[in-house]
């Protein structure tokens, strides 16, 4: 898949990216890419959690691949100015989002079709 | 494909079906069909659309008056049902995007676009996606998008004084040319403006344009200008617009459980690219949105003591399109405010077509208002209806976008200034 390499980096970028927008500068990042699909896991110690922020990413991210938007605007993704969460949501194919033990944690998956 | 998509929980609206939405899409350009035999016979609108059909569609060529007003409403139904086939056929869903693309190619094919000169362009586009071995549906909005150089096929084939067969090569070539470069720039424009010029494409196009004229003009070919426009028809069009503005907003009513509500939150976006308004706040809250942006950018033109014809029809239906992509009044009346202040005291006359239709093209730079404020977007109008009167020379009026071209430029330059005075982020 041509550019997708780019395109995981920028779905890394969005993610760190919202971490620093909930004033969380230590988040871990870890990236498993396979053949199929690539799964990026970003968590952090989050001791004052902002819900109505977090609420709102999950709802701008909630999981619908756009092929089409994917293709024509992902090189807007990862930009820190402008954070593209919606554009980040057509970009994956799933996401989860927990929060326990004040461990904020968000897993997104972007299959290789 | 018939999952649709959930808007925001919050936004507590009804979920409509993809297959409700494709019905409503596709009911408008039966509509525009249905209401060409209001103007002229069946024999008429195939004369007319021969005429079409035939003519170089160099930008302003009205198709109400190259051909006829039924023919050109024809033309418009048939290319968005052609549009809407081939992303039924590609499993795409009914997107913010999907129906800016929709009616944008609806819109101008009142103006530059017909069955002729986006076959080639389309063609070039699904090529670069075979090459590419991935997906068409992946380069859907690039292929509709595209077709802004429909005037680079027609004005090849038959306003270049080549013999017919040469031309009809030649214009084919060129469109296939094009839309196979076009995934590639696309994506890389982008950048320039950052998503604060909502027709990529036309800046994209624009430079497209730009080589082809050259290379016409430097083997001793060129392009005259046109400006060719309808005159007459207001009270009709305003009865046909006007009817499927408060179409829109009834439906939106409806689908929205009979309520207005949440319709001002949308207002919150600033519209950059790529905020789709369909995902983010439903079906119904769009179509609301899209009815009153028909309704304001149609009564703005009245007022202004403009004509209805098929460039400012184009306009309004663009306006309307990207209404579930990008723009809502509180973003676009700063912009179209700039542009009116700049054709008063610039030298272009504010009732002509070329300015009317700059004043609703210009909102390609709404989110610049959206995102940096009215002052912003006042400024940006102003400087926009300088540089777009300036720059259709370069591509010869072969890119129907040209206020996309001027649009990028504008916004790429203005953005990285108001963002260099903006507070810095920690």
């Amino acid at each position: 898949m041509k550019g997708e390499r780019d395109k995981i980096l920028k779905i890394m970028n969005e993610l760190v990216c919202f971490f620093f927008t909930l004033g969380i500068s230590d988040p871990h990042i870890d990236i498993k890419k396979t053949d199929s699909s690539t799964v990026i896991v970003v968590e952090a110690n989050y001791n004052d959690p902002d819900y109505k922020k977090i609420d709102r990413f999950q709802e701008l991210i909630h999981g619908a691949r756009q092929e089409d938007l994917d293709e024509y605007y992902w090189n807007l993704a990862g930009n820190s100015q402008y954070p593209e969460f919606i554009l980040l949501g057509t970009l994956i194919d799933s996401a989860n989002i927990t929060y326990t033990n004040q461990i904020l944690r968000i897993e997104v998956t972007r299959k290789h079709n | 494909m018939d999952k649709p998509f959930e808007p925001y929980p919050s936004m507590n609206c009804r979920i409509i079906s993809e297959k409700v939405k494709y019905r409503i899409i596709m009911s408008y350009a039966l509509y525009f069909i249905l209401c060409a035999f209001i103007f002229n016979t069946p024999l008429d609108i195939l004369n007319g659309l021969k005429d079409i059909i035939s003519s170089p569609s160099i930008l302003i060529s009205d198709y109400m008056a190259v051909g006829n007003v039924g023919a050109a409403f024809v033309n418009s139904g048939i290319l968005m049902l052609i549009a809407l086939a081939i992303a039924h056929k590609n499993n795409s869903h009914m997107t913010g995007s999907l129906i800016a693309a929709v009616f944008t190619v609806g819109g101008f094919a009142f103006f530059g676009k017909n069955v002729y000169n986006i076959i080639s362009i389309i063609l070039g586009v699904y090529l670069h996606s075979r090459i590419q071995k991935e997906k068409f549906s992946k380069y859907l909005l690039i292929a509709f998008f595209g077709t802004s150089l429909g005037p680079l096929v027609s004005q090849i084939s038959f306003g270049l004084d080549l013999p017919p067969l040469l031309g009809l090569f030649s214009g084919h070539m060129a469109g296939l040319i094009a839309g196979l470069v076009l995934p590639a720039l696309a994506g890389h424009f982008v950048k320039f403006h950052q998503g604060f010029s909502l027709y990529n494409i036309g800046f994209v196009s624009g430079m497209v344009g730009t080589f082809f004229m050259s290379v016409i003009r430097a083997f001793g070919k060129n392009s005259e200008r046109a400006l060719i426009v309808s005159v007459g028809n207001d009270l009709e069009f305003t009865v046909i617009f006007g009817l499927l503005f408060v179409s829109l907003l009834v439906l939106g009513f409806y689908f929205n459980n009979k309520s207005f509500r949440n319709y001002i939150r949308l207002f919150r976006h600033s519209g950059r690219l790529i905020e789709d308004f369909v995902l983010m706040d439903g079906f119904a809250i769009t179509l609301i949105n899209m009815g009153t942006l028909g309704l304001l950018s149609t009564a703005l033109m009245l007022l202004i003591g403009g004509e209805l014809n098929g460039p400012i029809i184009g306009g309004i239906l663009t306006v309307v399109g990207f209404g579930a992509f990008g723009k809502h009044p509180k973003n676009v009346i700063p912009v179209m405010a700039g542009v009116f202040f700049g054709a008063l005291l610039q030298v272009w006359d504010i009732t002509s077509t070329a300015v009317l239709i700059t004043v609703l093209y210009s909102t390609t730079l709404a989110p610049i208002a959206g995102k940096f404020g009215w002052k912003a977007g006042l400024l940006a109008g102003f400087l926009h209806i300088t540089i777009v009167m300036n720059i259709g020379d370069l591509h010869g009026g072969m890119n129907l976008y040209n206020n996309g071209f001027a649009g990028g430029m504008v916004a790429g330059t203005l953005v990285p200034i108001f963002e260099s005075f903006r507070k810095e982020e920690i």
